[in-house]
């Protein structure tokens, strides 16, 4: 429950700047399914020249499904290229909006804040928490994983299309996969979240050490000033080693495990084969059918590796958002007609906290 | 239109081997682990090959001679080529991490540690957000190609090289096909790259703007938020961070175009290998079989995705070569005062200060201090005073040699002080700030910067000396409470206090006050001031200071004025010269009167 409710509310956050640029997500969402069905169908040509091929049909028929080929992939490659560019300049426009948004607020905000947050950790929440990490995700993370996920969809029907029982097979390692990414996703949540803290304290380390520069160097204390980065540093490299191995892991577990898939395809698709049940074209199909997966397959799992890296960020963001300032402006004030600079402070009292 | 080859971006981003030559001797220590990654990475590359020949040896043999059992020893082959893969690719990659990251790790400490050292004209020149940008950002563009890109790029020409043996052994004639598609991917990557990183590089500058925005107008909030400007800083950051993101589509829309096309000359050849290769097969099923045909498609997805590689790692090659260079530049400047070798006799007879006929400029010909000259003796107190800019800090700050004066000599118990070691002379001095600096961590840790072989009973004596004790006694974990960043949880005066402490805590021989009791209130002052005394007597010290009530039992007192020394005397001795301390004097005593 706890995990649907923070991700309704990583969503509802990401959600308020996806408003700005709707209309062009709503673009990228319909060029999607054009760029995954076309990019589906590639394969099902391939059924056509291999059997023509293999049955040495007259050149006229292979040379047509030939040119059906290349215009399929001229089609692919004129809405695929639009669509990603779409997405390019989405990711861009989000950092913008992410940055400017935060900024915006942080510079109202008062000294209590800045008293609770360093300079140096707020300088990386606002540029790589804001960068790569969650403006890659907002867009070309969450849209190719669309993407990818009816690239999966259109390929897995046309794969039932050739041969339902092949295509069962091929899709065994599919479960697998969800429980191996469902079973690490707290491993990386953690290690994702220790590496954002650890990045932010060498920056406050250097922040600290570089602006008050001539004290230090007035008391020749260079050295304390190196030994305590280099702690601070080596604490980064356990946390980025031990974030990166998580990741290989799964990741490469991942990647692995779908070509397991090209394995069963060749034992039960060539055991269908040699029964004659499967057409020599309808083997090579499925096997580049399944090649090509392993890109969206991949995309998915990155959208989940992804995900849980920008969710990090998000609550990161989230926590700057959401800090209430303690001086609040009146949401109705009256402007005086003239400013006489008459001033008067009427019993305050005042402590730090 | 200036080409870009013909730019100083070009220059500074080259790829030149001597850049990065200087970071092999730091690769020595894991030249084992990087060879076994090496064995490690031609192992799975040259496996990855194999699924291709075996899918060819199925179809051609297993599935002609319906060879069920065949067929499953060809997918158990399949499989244990698979599992060898993934282990030889997952050891090596992580192996490859922690080599890379310990690397890293190496190069970041040490800039650290030089930039520490570098003189104060360097930090006048660099703001914090653009050494944070050094640190972090051009190191991990390093890392990111040790790790990544190198690995990638040797990774793919493996299979690149293995594969065209491949090809050529299983058929001549479709592997020229290939090759007559090569000459325009090569176009193709020369003409993009071209276009490319220079936007890239303009990006990267766009992304240190953004950084020092953010670092120079979080410092400074509180200002900001004094004067209302808060809609303004806000109107500026959006024309910074909106003006990187009209630099940077274009790069990415140039490289998706570029990966597009690059995928489009696969299929152009996938259409013309099955178009020829078609033909052949239907001819002579012998010369060429299918299972080849299907092997070379398979091959030809796996050639065109290293091409990709290659061209996308080009940009990261390019901005660690970039970032190497920078790197480089920041090692190699020379450290004025470090390690030099100076030998001094342990026991020096005390001469004092003398500064003789001292010039010294910021830039250029623009002098700041003009033939400064006078002697303080040991144990005695110079006052400076003048109006702002006179060039009082700069003097002080010639005596620490955060700067280096560029005509004249400053004498230190008779020893030019350009030839002492910087830890020998900053040793015997002592600086406390107007601009109070405190950093993050406990009150201890400030006191005694960061020096754990300073006891904290001898912090808890200086806090003493200055009637100070009290203000840590109140703190809930006394010593060891936590400051904010900047101190920002404790009061000017407070801040003020911990300043001297600190200066008591490390008891040098000569102490510099730099206005440091301009920004505290008078009572706070008048407290302080029985805190000074005790500090300062029978102490070498030079003391700058605005309110002349505070300075008037100096033994000297300078009164600079555009740099220049125009009176110096006791206090009796100038205000009986009636110049310009004189006056001082007046306007001060009169104001006084005033608010009395």
């Amino acid at each position: 429950m706890l995990i649907i409710s923070e991700f309704r509310k990583d969503i509802t956050w990401i959600y308020q700047f996806y408003l700005p640029l709707k209309r062009r997500l709503i673009i990228i969402v319909l060029l999607s399914i054009v760029v995954a069905l076309l990019s589906s169908v590639i394969p099902y040509t391939f059924i056509r020249i291999i059997d023509g091929i293999e049955s040495s049909l007259s050149m006229r028929y292979i040379g047509v499904s030939i040119l059906i080929l290349l215009g399929l992939s001229l089609l692919n490659f004129i809405f695929s290229v639009r669509n990603t560019n779409y997405r390019a300049l989405t990711n861009l426009e989000l950092e913008w909006y992410f940055r400017q948004n935060i900024f915006a607020r942080l510079i109202k905000l008062d000294q209590t804040f800045y008293d609770k947050f360093r300079l140096g950790d707020l300088v990386t929440r606002l540029t790589d928490d804001v960068g790569y990490k969650l403006s890659w995700f907002a867009c070309s993370g969450v849209f190719r994983a669309w993407e990818s996920l009816l690239k999966i969809l259109f390929s897995l029907v046309a794969m039932c299309y050739i041969n339902p029982y092949l295509s069962l097979i091929a899709i065994i390692p599919l479960p697998i996969q969800i429980v191996i990414f469902s079973k690490s996703r707290n491993i990386l949540d953690k290690r994702f979240k220790h590496l954002q803290q650890v990045i932010s304290r060498v920056n406050e380390t250097i922040e600290n050490c570089f602006s008050g520069i001539r004290i230090i160097q007035a008391y020749c204390m260079e050295h304390r000033q190196a030994e305590k980065f280099a702690s601070v540093a080596s604490e980064r490299v356990d946390a980025e080693i031990s974030a990166e191995k998580a990741h290989i892991f799964i990741h490469s577990l991942y990647h692995y495990f779908w070509q397991i898939s090209q394995i069963l395809v060749l034992l039960t698709g060539g055991w269908l084969v040699i029964n004659g049940k499967l057409t020599i074209g309808e083997f090579v199909a499925f096997d580049y059918y399944i090649g090509y997966l392993v890109w969206p397959m991949f995309d998915i799992s990155g959208l989940l590796v992804g995900y849980r890296r920008a969710s990090v960020s998000i609550k990161r963001l989230r926590e700057l958002d959401e800090f209430t300032s303690l001086i609040q402006s009146p949401e109705k004030s009256e402007k005086p007609e003239k400013v006489t600079g008459h001033l008067v402070f009427r019993d305050v009292t005042f402590r730090r906290e | 239109m200036k080409r870009y080859a013909d730019t100083e971006d070009y220059r500074k981003n080259r790829l030149e081997w001597a850049v990065l030559k200087k970071f092999f001797p730091r690769f020595r220590p894991y030249m084992w682990s990087i060879l076994l990654c090496l064995c490690l990475l031609t192992c799975s590359a040259l496996l990855s090959l194999a699924g291709p020949l075996l899918v060819r040896h199925a179809i051609d043999v297993n599935f002609k001679e319906h060879d069920t059992s065949g067929l499953f020893r060809t997918s158990a082959l399949y499989l244990l080529v698979l599992i060898l893969t993934f282990g030889f690719s997952y050891f090596q990659r992580i192996n490859m991490e922690i080599v890379g990251q310990k690397i890293i790790r190496g190069i970041r400490t040490d800039i650290f540690t030089h930039l520490t050292r570098m003189c104060q004209s360097f930090f006048d020149t660099h703001p914090v957000g653009q050494l944070l940008s050094r640190i972090e950002s051009d190191t991990e563009a390093l890392r990111s190609m040790f790790t990544n890109t190198v690995v990638m790029v040797l990774s793919d020409i493996l299979m690149m090289v293995g594969m065209f043996i491949v090809m050529f052994s299983i058929s001549f004639r479709l592997t020229l096909i290939l090759f007559f598609m090569a000459p325009l991917v090569i176009c193709v990557i020369l003409y993009f790259n071209g276009k490319i990183v220079p936007i890239f590089i303009e990006v990267r500058r766009k992304t240190a703007e953004i950084y020092a925005f953010l670092e120079e107008y979080l410092r400074g909030v509180l200002i900001v938020q004094a004067f209302g400007q808060e809609e303004n800083v806000t109107n500026r950051m959006n024309y910074v961070n909106k003006n990187r993101v009209v630099i940077e589509y274009p790069g990415h829309r140039l490289g998706n175009y570029f990966g597009h096309i690059i995928f489009f000359i696969s299929t152009l050849t996938t259409v013309l290998i099955l178009g020829f290769g078609g033909t052949w097969v239907m001819k002579d099923p012998r010369s060429l079989t299918i299972g080849t045909l299907v092997a070379f498609l398979g091959y030809i997805f796996r050639f065109f995705g290293p091409i990709f590689h290659l061209s996308d790692q080009l940009n990261v090659i390019q901005k660690a070569f970039g970032g190497a260079r920078r790197i480089n530049e920041i090692m190699e400047t020379p450290l004025r005062g470090y390690g030099e070798t100076q030998m001094l006799s342990t026991v020096q007879e005390k001469k004092g200060i003398e500064f003789k006929n001292v010039w010294f400029a910021y830039k250029d010909e623009e002098w700041v201090l003009k033939d400064i000259s006078f002697f303080l003796p040991p144990g005695k107190r110079l006052a400076i005073v003048g109006p702002t800019g006179a060039g009082k800090t700069t003097l002080t700050s010639l005596l620490f040699r955060f700067y280096e004066s560029q005509k004249g000599q400053i004498l230190l118990d008779g020893v030019d002080i350009s030839t002492l070691p910087l830890e020998i002379l900053r040793k015997r001095l002592g600086l406390v700030l107007q601009d109070i600096i405190l950093f993050p961590g406990t009150i201890l840790d400030n006191l005694r910067m960061e020096e754990k072989s300073i006891s904290s009973e001898r912090v808890l004596k200086a806090l003493d000396v200055i009637n100070a004790r009290d203000l840590v006694d109140k703190m809930p974990e006394g010593l060891n409470s936590k400051l904010s960043e900047h101190g920002d949880n404790l009061s000017m005066g407070e801040k003020q206090l911990l300043s001297f402490a600190r200066a008591m805590v490390f008891d040098p021989e000569i102490l510099v006050l730099d206005e440091a009791t301009s920004s505290i209130d008078p009572l706070t002052e008048r407290k302080l001031q029985n805190a000074i005394s005790a500090i300062l007597t029978g102490r070498t010290s030079i003391v700058i200071a605005h309110r002349l009530q505070t300075i008037i039992e100096s033994d000297i007192i300078l009164v600079l004025e555009d740099g220049i020394v125009k009176e110096q005397g006791t206090h009796n001795e100038l205000l009986t010269v009636k110049g310009i301390y004189w006056n001082l004097y007046q306007i001060q005593a009169g104001v006084k009167e005033c608010s009395s």
